[in-house]
C-alpha cells in the first residue's frame, strides 16, 4: 500500500515536470512560398472585449479592429498614419477654412443593397451628432451643416476653422453605415466594408465573410475572418501555440516564448506611449524647473529594459520617431538621465528635501510595476513619492483632481491636434490641472486654424518641441506593439496608428 | 411533494428581493462613475454630465432600485448601462453556455465520483481505497485555475489533443463543442468528483454496517441486490446533498474556468460587468443565478423525498 502512495507521488511530480518545461514544438515548416489561399480563414485574438458593433456608440478606439472591416470611413489612414482616400476620394478645405468639400466614391453599395451617396453621408454624420448615447458627438459638433451638392459631392459647413476634421473622419466619427440598418447596428452591422459580419457573440467573438462587391478587390485577401477576445496575453500565446488562432498581440514578456515556438513577432512602435502625467495646478509642479527636474530624474532606458525587456523606445516627446509630428532636434533624449542636475533644479526651485509627491496608480500589474519603478528613481533625487491605488484612474486623476502625478498610457489619436488638445490645453479632459503655457496655447490655436497639410505638420512638430521644452509632461517610452503570427499568415503589417487593419491579410495555400 | 414545491416557491420571491437589494446597497460602496467610460475617450466634462443624466446615474439609489424592480416584475430586466443591450437577451445568450458547462461538470462529478466512492467503500482500507482517497484529496486541494492551466499545458499544447479555446456553440457543431468542453469540464468537475467520492464512500461504509443490511444478507438476499437496492439508495441521500451544494460552488468556480478556457458564459459577463460597474447586468445575473440555485435545491429535496422511503 505504501508503495502505491510513493508511485502516485512520483507520477504527479513527473506530470508537473512535463507540464512546466518550456513546451511547444517549433514550427519548422520552412519558408512559405507566399501563394495566397483565396478561401483561407484568418483567425485573430484581440485583447479587449467587443462591446458593440455600432461605430457611433462605441466608446473607444479599442474596438476599431472589429469595426473597420465592416465599416469604411470617409477618409482612411495608411500604415504610416497618413490620410488616404476612403469613401471620399478627395477632400478640400475652402479658402477661409470653414467648409470642407468631399468628393465621394462612386459605384459603391452597402451590403444590404442600399446605394452609397451624399444622402447616406448626411444621414450618418447627423446620426453621429444627434443619436442618444453617441460617443462621437463631441468630435462632430464642429459641423454646423451637411450640405448635399449633388449625389457624390458634400460640403461640410463648420462652426469655425477646424483643421483636425479630416483626421477625425478616419475614426468612428467618419464611419458610414447603411441608413436602412440604423436601428440595430450594435448587433447587425451593415457597412460598405471589405467584410460583412455573419456571426456575433457580444463580448467575445465575431465571424466575418468577404464582401465580394468591395470597391478594392485585393483588400479582403482571406475569405473569412474569425475574431475572438482573449484578455490574458499568456492565453493568447497558448491559443497561438495550439493552432486555435493565426495571429494576435502579445505582451513584452511573452515575445521570447513565441519566437522560440517558431512564430513571427513584429515589434514596432505605435502612437501609444506611457507618461508620468503631472498636475500643474499642484504646489511646485507649476514651476518648469521642477518639471524638468523630474524629467532628468527618470532613467527611461532602465524602465524599457526592466519593464519591457527592451521592447520599446525611450522618449521625451508625445510622438514616436518616424511620425510626421516628431521633432528631430529634440529627439528622444532631450532630458537625459541626470540625477545631479535634477537635484540642482529642485534646489533652485526651493523644493524641500524629501518632499512628498502623491502618485495615483491604476490598480493593474503593469501600472503598479511602473509606478514603483518611478518611485525608486524619484527617491534618488530626494522626492518622496507615495503611491495611491485607484481602480478608476480617469475619475480619480482627471475628474476629482486628486494626486500630484499619475503614470498612465495614452493610446494616441489619428490627429496630433487631438492628442495635444486633450492632454495639453486648458480644457483638455485628460489635462488634470487644466493648466498650460501661453506658448503652447498660441501654437495650438494656430494649428487648428491651419488647413494646409504641410503647414500643419510643421506646426505639430513645433508644438511637440514646445511641449517638451516647457516640460508639460514626463513622457517615458513608446512600448512596441508585438504582433505575433504563424508563418501561414501573409500580408500582416504593423500599423502605426495602433489599431491593426487587415487589408491584404490572408492565409498561405498548402 | 406539492406542498414542498409550493413552500419553496413562496420563499423564492422574498429571497430574490433580499439578494437584489443587497447588490444595490453594495454597489453604493464601490467608487467610480461609469459615465466617464461610456461617454467616450474624447468627451468633454459637459458630455460626461449629460451622459450621467441620460443614464439616470445622478438619481438616488433607491429610486433607481425601485425603477428596476418595477421593470423586473414585468419581466424586463433592463438594459446594459454600457451598451444598451437588453439584459434579458445577454443572459439568454450566455446562461445556456455556463449551464451546459456546469451540468457537464456535475455529470462528470457523478460519473467519476460515484464508481470511485463505491469502489473505495467496497475495498475499504485496501490499495484501491488509498489511491482513490489520495487522488480525491489532491482534487479538492488543487485550485481550479491551476488545474485548468495544467490540463491546457499538457493536453492542449504539448500533446495537441484538445483546443485551447474551449468553446464552439453547440448549435454550430456538436462534435466540436464536445471536444472543446472536455478540458474545462474536468478542471471544473474534479473537486466536485472528489467530494462526491469521499462522501459516497463514507455513507456507504456506514450503511453497509447497519442492521438492515445485515438482516437482508442474513435472510439470503444476494450481495448485489443488497448493494443496489438498499445500501446504495440509503447512501445516495448525502450524495444528492453534496451534488446540490456543489452546483452553487460550480457556478462560482465557472467564472475562473471560463476565463482560463475563453468560454463566453455568465461568469465572464459577471466579471466584466462588475469591473465596469454595469449595475443592471449585475442585478440580472444575480437574479438568474439565485433562481438556478433555488431550482437545484428544490430538485435535490425532491430527490431526497423520492429516495427515502420514510418521507415518501
Amino acid at each position: 500500500m505504501k508503495v502505491w502512495r510513493h508511485i502516485a507521488v512520483v507520477g504527479v511530480v513527473a506530470l508537473l515536470a512535463a507540464a512546466c518545461s518550456s513546451g511547444g514544438t517549433a514550427n519548422t515548416n520552412g519558408n512559405r512560398s507566399g501563394e495566397l489561399d483565396p478561401n483561407g480563414t484568418f483567425r485573430f485574438a484581440d485583447t479587449l472585449p467587443i462591446e458593440t458593433l455600432d461605430p457611433h456608440t462605441s466608446p473607444g478606439a479599442g474596438n476599431n479592429v472589429w469595426l473597420f472591416p465592416v465599416y469604411d470611413r470617409l477618409i482612411h489612414l495608411n500604415e504610416e498614419a497618413e490620410l488616404v482616400p476612403g469613401l471620399a476620394t478627395e477632400w478640400q478645405f475652402s479658402d477661409d477654412g470653414r467648409t470642407l468639400a468631399l468628393t465621394l466614391r462612386q459605384g459603391v453599395t452597402f451590403t444590404d443593397g442600399t446605394p452609397f451617396n451624399a444622402e447616406a453621408v448626411k444621414a450618418n454624420l447627423e446620426r453621429g451628432q444627434t443619436l442618444e448615447g453617441s460617443a462621437v458627438a463631441a468630435e462632430l459638433a464642429v459641423i454646423k451643416e451637411v450640405e448635399i451638392v449633388d449625389e457624390y459631392h458634400v460640403n461640410l459647413h463648420l462652426t469655425g476653422v477646424h483643421s483636425s476634421l479630416p483626421y477625425v473622419l478616419t475614426d468612428r466619427a467618419g464611419a458610414i453605415a447603411s441608413p436602412a440598418a440604423f436601428d440595430n447596428l450594435s448587433r447587425a452591422p451593415v457597412g460598405t466594408g471589405m467584410y460583412k459580419v455573419v456571426e456575433y457573440q457580444p463580448g467575445s467573438r465575431a465571424v466575418y465573410e468577404r464582401n465580394d462587391d468591395y470597391w478594392d478587390p485585393d483588400a479582403a485577401a482571406a475569405a473569412r475572418m474569425e475574431f475572438t477576445t482573449i484578455t490574458d496575453s499568456l492565453q493568447r500565446l497558448n491559443a497561438l501555440r495550439s493552432g486555435s488562432i493565426d495571429a494576435t498581440i502579445l505582451a513584452a514578456n511573452d515575445v521570447a516564448a513565441a519566437q522560440q515556438a517558431g512564430f513571427v513577432v513584429d515589434s514596432q512602435p505605435i502612437l501609444q506611449f506611457f507618461h508620468l502625467q503631472l498636475n500643474l495646478s499642484k504646489p511646485y509642479l507649476d514651476d518648469v524647473r521642477v518639471r524638468q527636474a523630474i524629467n532628468h530624474a527618470i532613467n527611461r532606458e532602465e524602465l524599457v529594459q526592466g519593464l519591457l525587456f527592451g521592447l520599446g523606445e525611450p522618449a521625451v516627446q508625445p510622438f514616436p520617431r518616424g511620425y510626421f509630428a516628431f521633432d528631430e532636434e529634440i529627439g528622444t533624449d532631450y532630458y537625459e538621465y541626470n540625477p545631479d542636475k535634477a537635484r540642482q533644479l529642485l534646489a533652485d526651485a526651493g523644493v524641500p528635501e524629501g518632499y512628498e509627491l502623491e502618485l495615483i496608480n491604476q490598480n493593474a500589474p503593469q501600472y503598479t510595476q511602473l509606478s514603483e519603478a518611478i518611485q525608486a528613481q524619484l527617491a534618488d533625487v530626494g522626492l518622496n513619492a507615495t503611491i495611491t491605488q485607484s481602480t478608476i484612474f480617469a475619475n480619480t486623476f482627471y475628474v476629482e483632481g486628486e494626486g500630484d502625478a499619475g503614470a498612465i498610457n495614452w493610446t494616441g489619436r489619428p490627429d496630433p491636434a487631438q492628442t495635444i488638445a486633450l492632454l495639453y490645453t486648458e480644457t483638455g479632459f485628460a489635462n488634470p490641472g487644466g493648466v498650460t503655457t501661453d506658448e503652447v496655447a498660441t501654437l495650438y490655436e494656430q494649428l487648428v486654424a491651419t488647413t494646409d497639410e504641410a503647414a500643419r505638420a510643421d506646426l505639430a512638430r513645433q508644438l511637440s518641441r514646445q511641449i517638451t521644452l516647457d516640460a508639460l509632461d514626463v513622457v517615458l517610452y513608446f512600448p512596441y506593439e508585438n504582433v505575433a503570427y504563424s508563418d501561414r499568415v501573409i500580408g500582416l503589417r504593423p500599423w502605426l496608428a495602433g489599431k491593426l487593419e487587415f487589408r491584404g491579410v490572408g492565409i498561405a495555400a498548402g | 411533494m406539492l406542498a414542498l414545491i409550493g413552500r419553496r416557491l413562496l420563499v423564492t420571491l422574498p429571497l430574490l428581493l433580499f439578494v437584489t437589494l443587497l447588490v444595490s446597497l453594495m454597489s453604493l460602496l464601490v467608487p467610480g462613475d461609469p459615465a466617464v467610460q461610456i461617454a467616450g475617450e474624447n468627451a468633454t466634462h459637459e458630455q460626461i454630465e449629460l451622459t450621467r443624466q441620460r443614464l439616470g446615474l445622478d438619481r438616488p439609489w433607491h429610486e433607481r432600485y425601485l425603477d428596476w424592480l418595477a421593470g423586473a416584475a414585468r419581466g424586463d430586466l433592463g438594459n446594459s448601462v454600457f451598451t444598451n443591450d437588453s439584459v434579458s437577451q445577454l443572459l439568454q445568450e450566455r446562461l445556456p453556455v455556463t449551464l451546459a458547462l456546469t451540468l457537464s461538470a456535475l455529470v462528470f462529478a457523478a460519473l467519476v465520483g460515484v464508481p470511485a466512492g463505491i469502489l473505495a467503500a467496497l475495498r475499504r482500507n485496501r490499495w484501491q481505497d488509498s489511491l482513490i482517497r489520495g487522488v480525491a484529496t489532491i482534487g479538492i486541494a488543487m485550485p481550479g485555475y491551476w488545474l485548468g492551466l495544467l490540463l491546457l499545458m499538457v493536453f492542449a499544447i504539448q500533446l495537441g489533443l484538445f483546443p485551447t479555446i474551449g468553446y464552439t456553440p453547440l448549435t454550430e457543431n456538436p462534435a466540436a463543442w464536445l471536444h472543446g468542453i472536455v478540458l474545462p469540464t474536468v478542471a471544473l468537475g474534479a473537486p466536485a468528483a472528489a467530494e462526491v467520492a469521499r462522501q459516497l464512500r463514507r455513507s456507504m461504509i456506514d450503511t453497509l454496517q447497519q442492521d438492515f443490511v445485515r438482516t437482508a444478507t442474513a435472510k439470503g438476499l444476494r450481495y448485489w441486490m443488497v448493494l443496489g437496492k438498499h445500501a446504495l439508495t440509503h447512501a445516495a441521500n448525502p450524495v444528492v446533498t453534496v451534488l446540490a451544494t456543489q452546483m452553487a460552488l460550480l457556478l462560482g468556480a465557472a467564472v475562473i474556468i471560463e476565463k482560463v478556457f475563453v468560454i463566453p458564459g455568465i461568469g465572464e459577463l459577471a466579471v466584466n460587468s462588475v469591473i465596469n460597474k454595469d449595475l443592471t447586468i449585475v442585478q440580472g445575473i444575480v437574479v438568474v443565478t439565485t433562481l438556478v440555485i433555488v431550482v437545484t435545491n428544490l430538485l435535490a429535496d425532491l430527490a431526497h423525498a423520492w429516495l427515502s422511503p420514510r418521507t415518501r
